[in-house]
């Protein structure tokens, strides 16, 4: 019963979230102009290769064929035709997994298409070749046909990451790889099963996520019917056009996001734009002025001063995390590299809770309903001769499977004074409040914290206030 | 789609526009679920519509495309929530425009209604534009199981708001 109403509601999910919307004859104005601006704009580009000579591929080409009569010469005639649309290569170093291509630009590509004859019990089809089970999470399937233009543009490279296992195998008369992640439930990550097609001119990727048995993906893709078509429109990219993306592509990762990340890594955070504890910081989108007063950490939950479960969002989720006397029981976390994201080990920690104590007043003209009273704990190398903190070079997460999120993105857990206590304004307002001008408000938040990154001399805690507009307020936590 | 951004991409207005009306809806839902004003809303589709155009060129991927776009158009709702400085919660909104809105876009802000900021964005990716949990992970720069617990809440408080009788037991 209780399964039956998860697939109405999912069902009735689906369908009040792909409700058209009216767009409105002023709204579809705006988006008429946006469009004739991009039409005079490619009238004029087209105007302008007209009288410009389209070389094709010719240095591409060239590079190919001297490769294929090098191959001719040491092998014979038999290498040529084997080379197909492409051939791979495939470098494993441990857990690592890579795939090169190289296309053969002689041969003209075809469109490819790949739909499931067969999917496992639950899974059903999504949109954009995703298919997923609405009862259970991580039992989603992709399925990506890849093109000789995909695989071309794509740069020519998969990379994979944490293989446990690579089995060479043949599905569907296709050479096939099914690679299998190491520990896939434990920390969620998905299976793959890539089909090579070199003589019809496709790549087939298939990813399963977590949950789903490799056995199953395996089923998929036996069950996968593959259709090809000739289209005289796909066509690679010129050497010329193929210099116009790079230079783009170049200037934007010279002003972009990107180049801006980088520079705030590279940077840091000043030290002097970090608020002191017990000094006030404005937060203008709301109008609310907070300042930290004081910062304690405990053993036991039930030692922070003025404690009550009314203060919890979630009962359950701090339940199964304490012991009878309030403190934390053990949880196993995953310290990985922040640059290279990887594995550095897996550890069994223990933790404490951490009451900060906030002062907040509104000093705005006007009622604001949505104060926003949480905040997140960020970790922080301190300041070194740059005067500036930087991230520390690892950071911790759950294990997934612990299922454990008392510390999820670091937010507190608890607010000592929720004004939203039932319903729907409990649930998605919980940490909110609405103040009046001139109102304050003191109150007491609190965190997990890992007792080692308590301890730990080289990093510190800083905390960001979690203000309305998604600004940045960071606050200091220690004198 | 990847056809139409190939010719998009060859200077193909046609294409470029059937590729863009074929998200404009989608694009609409992520654009009203932030700036939850449609005027807002349109100023960000149509500012996306031209950096998408403008940009094109440097997609390496096409069947990244979707990510792409949808990462242009948030970014270009945060501009314009920066800019105009407009933080409408839903109840100052049924002030201000309650005849001229219709009822279907009246509804889709109800169903917004009960969720937050963070769940609106994994809900309308994962419905309607139809990503993975790891591709909104990406999008939105937080860990996978912060968009899949994003979306369990997503789920329980429009079950708990629209579909009560379905709920089986109470409140957490």
């Amino acid at each position: 019963m209780k399964q039956e109403n998860m697939s109405r509601v999912e069902k009735k999910m689906n369908m009040m979230w792909n409700q058209p919307l009216t767009i409105s004859e002023k709204s579809e104005d705006k988006i008429q102009r946006a469009y004739a601006q991009v039409l005079r704009q490619c009238e004029q580009k087209t105007k302008t290769r007209k009288v410009r000579s389209f070389p094709g591929h010719s240095l591409r080409r060239l590079a190919v064929a001297s490769m294929a009569a090098v191959m001719l010469v040491g092998t014979g005639v038999g290498v040529a035709a084997a080379m197909g649309y492409f051939t791979k290569g495939v470098e494993q170093e441990k857990e690592n997994l890579s795939y090169s291509f190289q296309v053969n630009y002689e041969l003209q590509p075809v469109e490819v298409k790949a739909e499931p004859e067969y999917l496992p019990q639950g899974v059903e089809m999504g949109s954009d070749g995703k298919y997923y089970d609405s009862q259970k999470e991580g039992r989603g399937i992709s399925i990506l046909p890849i093109n000789m233009l995909n695989l071309d543009t794509s740069e020519a490279q998969m990379n994979f990451r944490y293989v446990d296992q690579v089995e060479h195998t043949t599905i569907q008369d296709m050479e096939a790889d099914v690679i299998s992640s190491k520990d896939a439930e434990k920390y969620h990550r998905g299976n793959d099963i890539l089909l090579f097609n070199p003589s019809q001119g496709y790549v087939i990727w298939l990813f399963g996520d977590y949950g789903l048995p490799v056995e199953e993906l395996k089923k998929v893709a036996e069950g996968l019917k593959i259709t090809t078509e000739e289209n005289p429109a796909l066509a690679y990219d010129s050497q010329e056009a193929l210099a116009a993306k790079e230079a783009l592509a170049a200037k934007e990762a010279s002003g972009g996001f990107d180049e801006a990340y980088a520079n705030f890594i590279a940077n840091g955070i000043q030290a002097g734009d970090v608020t002191a504890l017990g000094e006030e910081r404005d937060c203008p989108y709301s109008g609310a002025r907070f300042r930290i007063e004081e910062v304690q950490v405990f053993d036991s939950i039930y030692e922070v001063p003025g404690y009550t479960e009314g203060g919890l969002y979630d009962k359950e989720e701090l339940a199964s995390w304490i012991n009878e006397d309030g403190t934390h029981k053990p949880y196993a976390r995953v310290c990985y590299d922040r640059e290279k994201g990887e594995i550095l080990r897996e550890e069994t920690v223990n933790a404490k809770f951490m009451a900060v104590n906030i002062h907040v007043s509104h000093y705005g003209e006007t009622e604001q309903e949505d104060v926003a009273l949480d905040a997140q704990l960020v970790s922080m190398k301190k300041p070194g001769s740059d005067g500036a903190y930087h991230f520390p070079d690892t950071f911790y997460d759950a294990v997934p499977s612990e299922n454990y999120d008392l510390q999820m993105d670091n937010y507190c857990f608890y607010l000592s004074t929720p004004q939203y206590l039932e319903g729907d304004t409990r649930l998605h307002s919980f940490f909110y409040r609405a103040m009046n001008p001139g109102e304050e408000l003191s109150y007491t938040i609190i965190f997990a914290v890992d007792e080692d990154v308590l301890a730990d001399e080289n990093n510190e805690l800083l905390l960001r206030l979690n203000a309305s507009a998604g600004e940045e307020y960071l606050c200091r936590l220690e004198k | 789609m990847e056809e139409l951004i190939r010719r998009a991409r060859a200077y193909d207005g046609d294409a470029f526009v059937e590729l863009m009306e074929q998200h404009k809806q989608s694009m609409f839902k992520v654009a009203f679920a932030y700036l939850k004003r449609e005027e807002d809303a349109a100023d960000a589709v149509s500012e996306t519509i031209l950096d998408c155009f403008e940009h094109l060129g440097s997609l390496k991927e096409p069947r990244y495309f979707s990510t792409w776009l949808v990462r242009i158009l948030i970014n270009n709702c945060k501009d314009i929530l920066k800019q105009s400085q407009k933080v409408v919660s839903m109840d100052a909104l049924e002030g201000v425009e309650p005849i001229r809105m219709s009822r279907e876009n009246r509804e889709f802000l109800e169903y917004l209604e009960p969720l937050s900021q963070e769940e609106r964005m994994a809900m309308i990716l994962f419905y309607v534009w139809g990503f993975r949990t790891r591709e909104i992970a990406q999008i939105v720069n937080q860990k996978e199981s912060t968009v899949k617990s994003r979306l369990l809440r997503g789920r329980e408080r429009i079950k708990q708001a629209f579909f009560p009788e379905l709920v089986s037991g109470g409140n957490r």
